[in-house]
């Protein structure tokens, strides 16, 4: 397959930047390094969408797509390696459904389902890496409405569910 | 005060891929943010960390049909290796510049340089595994081959050039013109042709001289080789006319056993 990209090139001038988002997201050096080489795969499928300005800003989104879908795959890590960082992630990935069993990956799947891949990003740009709305809407392309709104159907959803399981309990 | 930066925000900015009101601002900060600069020393590390680890080379190891990094990093990869020294030592012998009996000026520090804002050079060694790279002071030998790799920093026109033991002055950018080279990139841009060390004796000096406005080499050859006056030693930094910045790197030369 040709992709047209010059993948050596990109790899050395991006890889860097792709290595660190993604150790610094799995806090695990082999499966970090798995996710990058991920990222470069992914950049093939996507790379319609590569603004040749900034290549950085998706080489970033997908990095941290990636890494988002292996935390929400893994299940919990041990508590030992945990951080409030580890904590906000899995509560992104997982779009803050507490607990870790099939239950709610179940409804974990029906969350992710209704909510785009890019609104994790953009949790994550905002709630955990710190950007401004603003540079979250130039990160991702959209309006700063936009990213507002995603976030918050996302919090919706989430508050819902949270609503739902509340009413399990009291059954 | 440096917290507020995302990470996101300075990898684009090292990159030279934030929008220019918003990097000129980033610039302003860095100035007067000592935890900042500090931010960006560590990147700079970290990124010569993944390139000496030999991680690059694996990120395409999944992409079809793509060639492992190496062949870009390393010229060696690319064309046979006896091949490739013949047309540098082709290219060296074209550019090389016997230096007259020198005289000696010295000349303005650039002490001042703020590490990740300023112009540098990274020097890469080829080695069994791949390459390495080398350290300011480090120990080369005859018949390495460096691979030399510059990062503009903003800077938009620079030459590089180095001095030898003999006196000897290479230009090793621009490759054949008289003007400087207008610069690439914010990331180390590595040099197309590597560079054989010959067995001249003691050290060599490089020289990456840079500025906002394009300049005429010649000058910058004639400080180098001013500034080279006793052959025993390094040069110090040459004098160079207004408008003109100087980052130097030394190889301290050793006989092969």
């Amino acid at each position: 397959m040709d992709s047209g990209l010059d993948i050596a090139f990109l790899s050395d001038r991006y890889g860097p930047m792709v290595v660190r988002r993604c150790r610094r997201l799995l806090r695990d050096e082999d499966e970090a390094l798995d996710a990058a080489q991920d990222v470069f795969v992914r950049l093939i499928e996507r790379r319609a969408e590569l603004d040749a300005r900034y290549p950085s800003s998706l080489l970033y989104r997908i990095a941290t797509n990636v890494c988002l879908n292996r935390i929400r795959d893994r299940g919990r890590r041990p508590a030992a390696s945990r951080s409030d960082d580890d904590d906000r992630l899995d509560a992104i990935a997982r779009a803050e459904i507490p607990g870790g069993d099939s239950e709610a990956r179940m409804l974990l799947d029906w969350l992710f389902n209704r909510h785009p891949e890019s609104s994790r990003t953009i949790a994550v740009l905002h709630y955990m890496d710190g950007l401004t709305l603003e540079q979250v809407a130039g990160e991702v392309g959209l309006s700063v409405s936009g990213v507002r709104k995603r976030l918050r159907k996302l919090r919706d959803t989430v508050r819902h569910v949270h609503l739902q399981a509340g009413e399990e309990l009291e059954r | 005060m440096s917290a507020d930066i995302p990470d996101v925000v300075l990898e684009r900015y090292r990159l030279k891929e934030l929008p220019p009101d918003e990097a000129a601002r980033l610039e302003d900060r860095i100035r007067h943010d000592e935890p900042l600069r500090r931010r960006l020393e560590a990147l700079d590390r970290s990124d010569e960390d993944i390139r000496r680890s030999g991680v690059l080379d694996r990120l395409s190891e999944r992409v079809p049909h793509s060639q492992p990094v190496r062949r870009r990093l390393d010229s060696f990869g690319a064309v046979p290796a006896a091949l490739a020294v013949l047309a540098v030592v082709a290219l060296i012998a074209v550019l090389r510049i016997e230096a007259p009996t020198p005289g000696g000026t010295n000349a303005a520090d650039s002490s001042d340089r703020i590490k990740g804002l300023t112009p540098s050079l990274a020097v890469y060694r080829r080695t069994a595994e791949g390459s390495e790279t080398l350290a300011d002071g480090a120990v080369a030998r005859p018949g390495d081959l460096l691979r030399i790799g510059y990062r503009a920093a903003g800077k938009r026109y620079g030459a590089i050039l180095s001095i030898d033991g003999r006196g000897a002055v290479t230009i090793h950018l621009p490759p054949q013109a008289d003007r400087a080279a207008a610069l690439k990139g914010d990331a180390t841009v590595l040099l197309d042709q590597a560079y054989e060390l010959d067995d001249a004796p003691a050290w060599e000096r490089f020289y990456f001289v840079t500025a906002d406005a394009p300049f005429a080499v010649a000058p910058v050859v004639d400080a180098v080789r001013a500034a080279a006056a006793d052959h025993r030693r390094p040069p110090p930094p040459i004098a160079l006319p207004h408008g003109l910045d100087q980052f130097t790197f030394s190889i301290q030369k050793e006989a092969r056993p």
